[in-house]
């Protein structure tokens, strides 16, 4: 039994991986680069009336919004149907063929024209900044949706 | 009723012949503003090929469009010149009752000449002129901008301080701004959108995104920049004229990120050299770049950390922008420039020192780091006796 038991903790440990570190309570972790690097992408924050003035086009985008145009541009055989709803090179690729089809300068960033001629209303892809204001966020509010980079965003998988 | 119909007719006849009239007289008229509102930019002369008014889309174009600067002795140097430029009703707003247009630049070529510190030379072309030209171009359009494009466009920077004419080019340039201050963008809630790419000498490739909201009372923009693969051999004509050095190999990656919240500018510039062989002997180079380049309105760097490392190291960034009226598109672009100009020169900075060409004596290399500005030179080594 006690066999059994030493098994079970270590097949658990090994399913853990690693120890994982236990915060004491009341110290803040130092931020992760990562968080700093989400943190900064999302500009300057909301306040009263005026809205979210993001660093990127990632924090500008509402959530799914870059997973709705990926499937915009699949259908139109610009993009494979695999990418993962970040606006990586392959996307931001397919957007300027895009562009370049229609006379379009040839940015990559989903600008609200390349958004209307893709068939995307640019009012709820733009939607994070406005929801913001009306939803009176602050610094926390969307930063960590704006990190995720629409990755695991309710209006996903359409 | 017999009599009416052929009436009828005549009147059918006579509106419709009106209306091609005032078609045709269209053109013309368009032609006559467009001379009469741009020959009173002061100091510039402009020429069109064509003029060209859209009825059913509501647009207006001109073609060929140049715009000289005329020097004191009568001379005409290029300012600006666009191939085609375009502007029509953005209808879809119209549908939503706001009466907002759109521009649409094709292949427009923007010199730059820029002035000596003390002194301006007569052909100097400054980037500050550049707003009075754009304004004129934008009375021309009878309702608001509210969205601008360029595509394939090209600024040249001609840094005339120096005899040797160092020049800064960005082409292929692929621009869009969005959501200008008009009724619409504010009440859409939505910030000003600026993206950009374009290549800088023949293999930087440039991308820059930025959003500003047009209503803060200063300044108040956020944004990323990155410069990629750009041989740093292409600028030696820009080092060499502000320095006794020309870097003859390497590879720069730069990347930034910005953002001003009510005028107060910060941020972080990472500048990675690769494979560079050669570095700047004056100490002064970042402050002549910086003099040939960088908008000396902006007060921005002044806050650096001592001390840091050039290569792979964050620059932090930090400044003001007292201006109130300034406006956050030339104060984003002026960002961008400084950041870069700092970035170069301090990846310049952190290469290993220039190689002399023959050995030097003890004396020689103990004067020439203890002489104002002057820095050891790494020395050959001795070739082995037989």
């Amino acid at each position: 039994m006690s066999r059994a038991a030493a098994a079970a903790v270590a097949l658990a440990l090994a399913a853990c991986g690693h120890p994982r570190k236990v915060a004491a309570p009341g110290a803040a972790e130092p931020p992760k680069p990562r968080d700093q690097a989400s943190r900064a992408e999302q500009g300057v924050p909301p306040e009263g009336e005026r809205p979210r003035v993001p660093a990127s086009p990632k924090a500008l985008l509402a959530d799914g919004a870059i997973r709705t145009i990926q499937e915009a541009l699949a259908a139109r055989g610009l993009l494979g149907r695999h990418r993962s709803g970040e606006l990586d090179g392959p996307t931001t690729g397919a957007i300027r063929e895009f562009q370049r089809d229609q006379d379009l300068a040839e940015t990559g960033f989903p600008d609200r024209l390349t958004l209307q001629k893709l068939g995307i209303d640019p009012e709820e892809a733009y939607g994070k900044v406005r929801e913001e204001v009306k939803g009176g966020g602050g610094e926390g509010n969307g930063a960590g949706k704006g990190g995720e980079g629409s990755a695991g965003g309710k209006g996903e998988g359409r | 009723m017999r009599r009416r119909v052929p009436r009828l007719a005549i009147w059918i006849a006579a509106v419709a012949l009106l209306l091609v009239g005032a078609r045709l007289a269209l053109d013309p008229i368009a032609e006559w503003r467009t001379r009469k509102v741009l020959s009173e930019i002061e100091g510039m002369r402009t020429t069109f090929s064509d003029v060209e008014v859209g009825v059913v889309g509501l647009s207006y174009t001109i073609r060929d469009l140049r715009i000289e600067k005329l020097s004191a002795g009568g001379a005409a140097l290029p300012f600006f010149a666009v191939e085609r430029l375009h502007l029509t009703l953005n209808w879809r707003e119209l549908l939503r009752g706001d009466v907002v247009a759109r521009v649409d630049l094709d292949a427009p070529r923007l010199n730059v000449i820029q002035k000596k510190a003390t002194g301006q030379p007569a052909s100097a072309q400054q980037i500050q002129e550049t707003p009075k030209v754009g304004r004129k171009l934008r009375d021309l359009a009878p309702f608001l901008v509210d969205r601008a494009q360029v595509k394939d466009g090209q600024v040249l920077v001609v840094d005339a301080s120096e005899p040797e004419r160092a020049v800064v080019r960005i082409h292929g340039i692929e621009l869009t701004l969005e959501n200008f201050a008009t009724r619409p963008a504010l009440a859409r809630g939505e910030p000003t959108v600026l993206a950009a790419r374009g290549t800088l000498q023949r293999s930087g490739r440039i991308s820059a995104f930025a959003t500003a909201d047009p209503l803060a009372k200063h300044v108040t923009f956020a944004g990323q920049g990155r410069i990629e693969g750009l041989r740093l051999a292409e600028l030696s004509g820009l080092i060499g004229a502000h320095s006794d050095v020309t870097a003859e190999k390497g590879v720069l990656d730069m990347s930034l990120r910005f953002r001003a919240d009510d005028g107060r500018i910060s941020g972080g510039i990472r500048p990675v050299v690769k494979g560079a062989s050669t570095r700047p002997s004056r100490p002064g180079l970042l402050a002549d770049l910086e003099s040939a380049l960088a908008d000396a309105a902006l007060a921005l760097f002044e806050d650096d950390v001592p001390g840091r490392e050039a290569v792979a190291t964050t620059i932090p960034i930090s400044g003001t922008v007292d201006d109130p009226k300034a406006q956050a598109i030339p104060t984003v672009i002026g960002v961008l420039r400084n950041a870069f100009v700092r970035g170069l020169a301090d990846s310049l900075s952190g290469l290993p020192p220039p190689k002399a060409k023959e050995r030097e004596g003890v004396l020689e290399q103990a004067r020439r780091g203890l002489s104002r500005g002057g820095q050891p030179r790494a020395q050959p080594r001795e070739e082995k006796k037989k």
